[in-house]
């Protein structure tokens, strides 16, 4: 179905701790033109499959009861908070919400405590009780005294666009006046010999959409939004960093692991997304694609984009990334936001050759862009499809309605 | 939004006649401990071959689902699948017995001899995926999974998707099931001397259940009630008690006398001897407040299908049920979130019809 026309939803603040850096904008200068940090995971004693992990290093002592997940989330969270000039002893007296896309964070993520008990022993409860406390959403929740609703979306890698996506819908309809709004994920274990089993990691750093990719690789990261109604924005005197303008979500009812070929229910994502905004495809500086380095993947954007909007500038940032799984949707539109607000594309790193059989190769080179508009889309296990539309800071309070797509 | 389906089942039986038996031997525990949850019945609506590799997770769900589209295609019909139908599945733990099959296969083969389907079925969201494929649903779809209640925020979903025209209809649900190592570690945090006394879930055996609901907003001439007024993250001491399942009104408390209560469940397959006057009251689960806890009115059904982080989907489920008993009042349930938060979720019963 499609959803009706809503109001834009400003986002008052951002903030984002992936390989690539540490804040937004040392991210997004990272991406741009710097280096990002990948190697072999701290668990694995080889290096067959490269992750890319944050530069930031695990505190020296930390919290007991805190997983890596939750020290992104509160790392990225902080950011967001103190770029919207929002004093943490401030919090507690205002309407504000955390809804944050997930999957190594909402799982049953306790190796060592489950081995143990495997092999007959009665293991002390301390990683269940991290496993109890770090329930990301409702520790960011804890942390910061929020006083509102505390959703983990979990919908694998499409939970970072959803999340946005339904805070966003929290703005507009009053649940709260504010929302942290994003994912957080970190790289763990079983995620790791998980994608290993389904021979779907890549032995070098991924190369979206090239044509001799092999696989995803998987990174750590966690990036946030915060989200504000125009009230609370205009109490607190504060500008607009970057507007969620539409949000699309459908399922392929295809297969539980592959994308459909043809981007059927990507297709149904994006058109809500723009029926919401009232844009089109001729209104977009860009579209930054879910672009995740496996072969299937980037041959279903590939099929959808060529079918829909082949001239539209792709970038695919998860060369500079890695898959952040759960943080995905949330890293990708930090880094738009900041795409729109420089005035500059991003370009898609490691890739160097187009793949003849998809046909579409996203840009390699960072350019100079002056649109004020541009989509971020996920594409996740299970035939989720989400894609968020995403507008320049304090540019587009009214966008006016673009001609049909096409 | 308007419930005009349901269906449930879980360590206290199947449907919502089983889930009242089992609220009626309340407060003493209405299930037995370590009891799953008979998905038996799946093959007589879906071909085995079908179901072959289905974990025990997502047989719950879709026979939940299945039944509980049944039961809003009764009278009506309608076409449930394509675009106009959502799905939101809301869990505490998610698919566990993937999630440790999968540990397990890890731990038996090493590293590079693990489960690539175990890992599959594990993520959260496949098993609302599997509902979409085996349902041809290609509208929204998420999953919620947080073991501090999830029911409340994933409702907000789906009230917000039918708010905005993203589906003509929703259908909720709420899963969690029962594995012999979340029982044993539970029964160990419990054990545990610095249990939080005013905890009430360890204290309760661990259960497992799927309930689904089928939520829609347009007229409809039979429904069960209409659930509203969700309102997640809330300081108790705001909770206004006078007016929590109404606000702006007062509380009605349409309890019926007991003879009348005996009068109206038999014709309506409802237990004839249930006792427990639900209708009206408020359902707490969670961290509930010893002074909460202790209140006149308030209720916790948890024993009756046991220690569930969906508990609050069922408490829903145990209202709607009497609505077709007692039609016309309303109810609050309330869970308590472990940092001392409350997320609220008001109901109301039809007056009468789907009962008449």
């Amino acid at each position: 179905m499609t959803p009706f026309a809503v109001e834009p939803v400003a986002a008052s603040g951002m903030g984002l701790v992936c390989a690539a850096g540490c804040g937004a904008q040392a991210a997004f200068a990272n991406v741009a033109g710097g280096e990002t940090a990948v190697g072999p995971p701290p668990f694995a004693a080889d290096n067959l499959y490269p992750v890319f992990l944050c530069a930031r290093p695990a505190p020296a002592n930390p919290p007991a009861e805190s997983s890596r997940t939750l020290e992104l989330a509160l790392c990225a969270a902080r950011e967001a908070l103190n770029s919207a000039q929002i004093d943490a002893e401030e919090i507690p007296k205002l309407r504000m919400g955390i809804a944050l896309g997930t999957s190594v964070g909402a799982s049953l993520d306790f190796l060592d405590f489950y081995s143990r008990t495997w092999a007959g022993a009665k293991p002390p409860l301390d990683e269940i009780d991290r496993y109890l406390f770090s329930s990301p959403a409702a520790a960011l929740r804890r942390a910061f005294s929020c006083k509102g609703p505390a959703l983990a979306v979990t919908n694998a890698c499409s939970s970072g666009v959803d999340a946005i996506g339904i805070a966003a819908a929290w703005i507009r309809s009053g649940l709260c006046d504010l929302a942290l709004a994003g994912g957080a994920d970190a790289v763990s274990p079983v995620t790791y010999f998980g994608f290993a089993s389904l021979r779907l990691l890549s032995t070098e750093a991924c190369r979206p959409f090239d044509a001799r990719r092999s696989g995803l690789s998987l990174g750590e990261g966690a990036a946030f939004l915060l989200l504000e109604s125009a009230a609370s924005r205009r109490r607190r005197g504060v500008a607009a960093q970057s507007f969620v303008l539409g949000y699309g979500t459908a399922t392929d009812a295809h297969h539980l692991t592959a994308p459909h070929p043809e981007g059927r229910g990507l297709k149904a994502a994006v058109e809500q997304s723009f029926a919401q905004s009232g844009l089109g495809w001729t209104d977009l500086a860009f579209v930054n694609v879910h672009g995740t380095g496996t072969k299937t993947n980037d041959a279903a954007e590939a099929a959808f984009f060529a079918a829909h909007c082949p001239d539209v500038p792709l970038s695919a940032t998860k060369g500079s990334t890695g898959h952040t799984l759960g943080a995905a949707g949330a890293v990708e539109a930090v880094l738009t936001a900041c795409c729109l607000n420089r005035g500059m594309l991003l370009p898609s790193r490691r890739f160097q050759e187009a793949d003849p059989e998809i046909g579409i190769a996203p840009v390699r080179e960072a350019f100079d862009i002056s649109g004020r508009f541009a989509l971020s889309q996920s594409l996740a296990f299970g035939g989720n499809n989400s894609a968020l539309l995403i507008g320049r800071g304090e540019t587009c309070l009214n966008p006016q309605p673009a001609p049909p797509a096409g | 939004m308007k419930v005009t389906g349901m269906a449930c089942l879980g360590s206290f039986g199947t449907g919502t006649r089983d889930l009242l038996s089992a609220c009626a031997a309340l407060p003493a525990f209405g299930f037995a401990e370590g009891r799953r949850a008979d998905t038996a019945a799946l093959s007589g609506l879906l071909p085995a071959r079908s179901l072959r590799q289905t974990d025990h997770f997502t047989r719950m769900a879709l026979l939940a689902v299945l039944k509980a589209v049944e039961d809003a295609q009764d009278e009506s019909g309608g076409d449930f699948s394509g675009g106009e139908t959502a799905i939101v599945l809301a869990s505490g733990y998610g698919p566990a017995s993937p999630t440790f099959d999968f540990l397990d296969s890890l731990l038996e083969y090493g590293e590079s001899m693990a489960s690539p389907l175990a890992f599959s079925r594990s993520v959260q969201n496949i098993p609302a995926a599997t509902l979409a494929m085996r349902l041809g649903l290609t509208g929204p779809c998420a999953t919620v999974c947080q073991w501090d209640n999830p029911v409340a925020p994933a409702l907000a979903i789906a009230e917000q998707w039918l708010r905005e025209g993203r589906a003509r209809r929703v259908l909720f649900g709420a899963v969690d099931e029962y594995t012999p190592f979340l029982a044993e570690t539970s029964a160990r945090l419990s054990a545990r001397k610095d249990a939080c006394a005013a905890e009430d879930r360890p204290r309760v055996p661990l259960g497992e259940g799927a309930v689904f609901f089928c939520l829609e907003n347009r007229d409809k001439s039979r429904f069960y009630g209409e659930i509203g007024g969700i309102e997640p993250g809330v300081e108790p001491e705001r909770i206004d008690l006078e007016n929590i399942a109404s606000p702006g009104k007062d509380l009605q408390r349409k309890s019926l006398p007991g003879d009348a209560r005996r009068r109206a469940s038999p014709a309506l397959n409802a237990p004839a001897d249930f006792p427990v006057p639900l209708w009206g009251e408020i359902f707490v689960s969670g961290r509930v407040p010893p002074e909460w806890a202790a209140r006149p009115g308030v209720i916790r059904a948890l024993p009756a299908y046991g220690n569930i982080p969906v508990a609050q989907a069922f408490d829903l489920a145990v209202f709607f049920a009497q609505a077709e008993t007692f039609p016309g009042g309303e109810t609050a349930c309330v869970h308590f979130g472990r940092d001392g938060l409350a997320d609220i979720v008001r109901a109301a019963g039809k007056s009468g019809e789907r009962a008449a």
